[in-house]
């Protein structure tokens, strides 16, 4: 299959060479820049032995020389990850020929290419735009997206040549109204969410600018970008930002975001402070945007997530997987234009890819007849912390390690922003003096990503006769006890609300 | 499966109902009364027991009414061929299972075709009769669909038939060139919507969701100055007329930031600077191929050779033969399992995929 995404940027490099492409706070790459960096890109790949049909792990941190990397990598028919350093022990999930990596990485169990500066600098000159010689067959996997899940645990998601084609063109419609020329992209490359937008942004021949939360407010102002794209979270803290320093973002004319349901007092926020134009939107790693809406339009409409995109199909099912009226609430289940598919590593040398027509993921809903659809919950206890699933027994195995916690149980909690948080209640052994800032500090060690918000002690965990656990009792239970050692029956946004990126687009 | 033209317009309906879709005849068309009119005439063929499959002849006074037909043919997988008012002949040569006129044509129609039947739309059909409730992207069983425009017919009266999955992918390939010439939402075009281009053009729009306004080029210009168009899609030789008028009386179409010109012949770099500094600063071009959409898309600036038409885009695929034919093919998507096309015009196409005609 052709490379439509990469050979684009060539395009681009030969009809609008000095546009600017890609960008960083300090930097500003134009098309033919970013096409002669992944021309030498490419070369230093080919030298490295890798070639068509092999997957390799990008560990860089400097974000215009990853997206070259993915780029050298997608034209040379090789299949891409991009792992953060926290996710390498993910790395085992995927058969990986080799890691691409710009810092000492100790523990990567396979072969390990040093990226550094001569990767991208020219050297003898301007390569020629060539075409790639290289034609994958459209169902090869181009990318693979390590996602939060839906069911909390880590999961490897493949993305096929055309399913990534397909996703250019779903997204190039997401993004199709208001026009723009310059965005602002806070999720990072090894998002779903961030890959996607990025792609799409040079695919159209405009221009993408990485940012993280902290910085992209003078992102946009310096660069006047036209939309911002963000996870929940990220964007809780930049109305954080905004509220204890307003700038002024008259640029914008759109803001995206997505990674889980939005409240009232959080979009109302976001329109005030940072654009009026806010689009939420509902997907996943595997369907990308399966519904989207500007917020007035959800306004009035308890848990609406947006209006179902024509690349979806989405039907909800009842117990037995049969489709049900429309205005039924049941089971969520998606068939998306650009579908991925969960990747699984079956033995040290082969790997098995489940090609389902349809994706559960695990959400209740209601589907309207005017497309509107409405997510009233999760089918199991799965908290989404803004767009990053977290499993409460994960959290609550690992308490239940730590010295002098005889039980521990973990439920999400809305915050006053609307956010979910996690909340650890644990019983202690009277014997055992535990100390709080410890408990954090183990989790901060072990389990980076699943820090809990607040941990309480309480008497008991509330249980039913079968001894499972009854989540919606300890949340009541939490609050009280947050009432009678704080004072306050909500919570303020913390550190916690806004790390991490969302996998939900 | 393609992302459709006709369901994205349900979803723009449905996301941003009051937002302009269509300004032209005097009508103007909100997204939601859009799809309402599309529902109004589905409903009535429905009514007329056309089944899926069925071939509709369309004869309309006005573009609109075609374009909204023709929206609701493809909504119920059905085939469908426009044609010219002054052309009832063609009508009794198509074999079609039903016309659908309006009541002006009806009266030529009634009695002179026997064999077919007649479905007329009353003069307020649109504001009057209630829309049925339908799913809002219905499966479609039909996968042919004949696309036939007026200006097909000034050339042969054989209809093009195309499948749904392939007009599908030339308006994505439309709309993505409009994406990546404009950075805003209202567009005006001078191209008629009853052509090829024209319903083409139209369907891109809706699919980006965008406000688009039909204009005839005498009009064009106090268009874009009282409504503030920013993105104009011309021919240009309507370009050309534009500049003339801006050259003895200038109108103020500063709010026109960018321009998409659709090239019959290759133009000048004093062209292209005399149109940017009339009407419109950033130009790109694009010349396009009668059977197939646009095959060529640059920056106009970049055109400096006036047989020159520009980049040969990655996604599309070209070839000149020994005798200077030159043909093309989609390099995405099935269509690239189908043969080539011919563009019916002769020339070269250099190493840097730039096409120079004849």
């Amino acid at each position: 299959m052709h490379s439509d995404f990469v050979e684009t940027i060539f395009f681009h490099a030969r009809n609008a060479p000095n546009n600017p492409a890609i960008s960083t706070l300090g930097t500003i790459v134009s098309y033919r820049m970013l096409a002669q960096g992944i021309l030498r890109v490419e070369e230093k790949i080919r030298a490295s032995g890798l070639k068509q049909g092999d997957t390799a792990g990008i560990l860089v941190n400097y974000p215009i020389g990853h997206f070259a990397i993915i780029c050298a990598l997608h034209r040379l028919g090789i299949a891409s990850v991009s792992i953060y350093p926290d996710q390498i022990a993910s790395l085992n999930e995927i058969l990986v020929d080799a890691v691409l990596a710009d810092e000492q990485a100790p523990d990567v169990p396979v072969r390990t290419v040093k990226v550094d500066d001569s990767w991208f600098k020219s050297g003898s000159g301007e390569l020629p735009l060539r075409a790639s010689d290289v034609r994958p067959s459209p169902d090869d996997v181009a990318r693979y997206v390590l996602s939060s899940g839906t069911t909390g645990q880590a999961k490897v998601i493949s993305l096929t040549f055309r399913s990534v084609q397909e996703r250019l063109e779903s997204y190039a419609c997401r993004l199709a109204s208001p026009g723009w020329e310059r965005l602002v992209c806070i999720p990072s490359l090894n998002t779903n969410y961030g890959y996607c937008f990025a792609i799409t942004s040079v695919w159209l021949g405009k221009m993408v600018c990485f940012a993280g939360y902290q910085f992209a407010r003078q992102a946009v102002i310096l660069y006047q970008a036209h939309v911002l794209v963000s996870s929940t979270q990220q964007i809780a803290g930049m109305v954080r930002d905004q509220e204890e320093n307003y700038m002024p973002l008259d640029s914008l004319r759109a803001v995206h975001i997505g990674g889980s349901v939005s409240y009232a007092p959080l979009i109302a926020r976001i329109r005030l402070l940072i654009c009026t134009t806010l689009l939420c939107g509902y997907g996943s790693t595997e369907a990308g945007t399966v519904a989207f809406a500007p917020a007035l339009r959800l306004q009035g409409f308890d848990n609406a997530v947006g209006i179902t995109t024509p690349w979806v199909r989405v039907e909800v099912v009842d117990e037995n997987k049969r489709p049900i009226a429309r205005g039924s609430e049941g089971e969520v289940r998606i068939s998306a234009y650009g579908q991925g598919h969960r990747y699984r590593r079956v033995t040290d040398s082969e790997a098995e890819i489940e090609r389902g027509e349809w994706f559960y993921p695990g959400d209740r809903g209601i589907l309207y007849k005017n497309g509107m659809l409405v997510i009233l919950g999760r089918l199991n206890d799965i908290i989404n912390r803004g767009g990053v699933k977290i499993a409460p027994e994960t959290i609550e195995e690992f308490a239940k390690t730590l010295g002098g916690i005889r039980d521990a149980a973990a439920v999400g909690v809305l915050s006053p922003l609307g956010i979910e948080q996690v909340w650890l209640g644990i019983v202690v052994d009277p014997t055992v003096d535990i100390e709080m800032p410890t408990l954090y500090a183990a989790f901060r060690e072990k389990m980076p990503n699943t820090v809990p918000d607040r941990i309480h002690v309480v008497h008991e965990i509330p249980r039913n006769t079968l001894g499972k656990i009854v989540r919606r009792d300890l949340q009541r239970l939490l609050a009280e006890v947050e009432l009678t050692t704080t004072g306050t029956a909500g919570m303020s946004l913390s550190d916690q609300d806004v790390k991490g990126s969302g996998s939900r687009s | 499966m393609s992302i459709s033209w006709v369901d994205s317009l349900t979803f723009h309906a449905n996301l941003t109902p009051s937002k302009v879709a269509l300004v032209g005849d005097g009508i103007v068309f909100s997204y939601s009364q859009l799809a309402a009119a599309i529902g109004v005439i589905e409903h009535r063929l429905r009514e007329a027991k056309v089944r899926n499959g069925a071939f509709i002849a369309v004869q309309f006074d006005r573009s609109l009414e075609q374009l909204v037909a023709f929206a609701a043919t493809y909504r119920m997988g059905l085939s469908f061929a426009a044609v010219p008012a002054g052309r009832i002949d063609w009508l009794a040569d198509l074999g079609c299972d039903l016309i659908l006129t309006d009541k002006l044509l009806s009266y030529r129609v009634t009695g002179r075709i026997q064999s077919t039947p007649v479905l007329v739309l009353g003069d307020s059909w649109h504001r009057t009769e209630a829309a049925a409730e339908t799913d809002p992207y219905p499966p479609r069983d039909s996968e042919i669909v004949a696309l036939n425009s007026l200006d097909k017919w000034d050339q042969s009266n054989s209809a093009t038939v195309i499948t749904r999955g392939d007009l599908d992918r030339r308006v994505m390939g439309l709309a993505r060139l409009m994406a990546t010439a404009s950075t805003s939402n209202r567009v005006v075009t001078s191209v008629d919507l009853n052509s090829t281009t024209g319903l083409l053009l139209a369907m891109a729009s809706f699919m980006l969701g965008r406000t688009l306004a039909a204009t005839g080029k005498a009009q064009a210009r106090e268009v874009i100055a009282t409504y503030r168009h920013e993105f104009l899609v011309a021919t240009a030789s309507q370009l050309e007329d534009l500049a003339n008028a801006q050259a003895a009386i200038p109108l103020p179409l500063n709010t026109l930031e960018s321009g998409l010109v659709l090239l019959e012949r290759g133009v000048s770099a004093d062209w292209v600077d005399r149109i940017q500094s009339l009407v419109c600063p950033n130009l790109h071009a694009a010349w396009s191929a009668p059977d197939f959409g646009p095959v060529t898309f640059q920056t106009a600036r970049r055109l400096t050779d006036a047989t020159c038409l520009g980049y040969i885009p990655p996604w599309i695929e070209a070839m000149s033969d020994d005798a200077g034919k030159i043909a093309v093919r989609s390099a995405v998507g099935p269509e690239n399992e189908g043969g080539w096309i011919g563009t019916g015009r002769r020339g070269r196409i250099n190493e840097d995929r730039l096409l120079f005609l004849d």
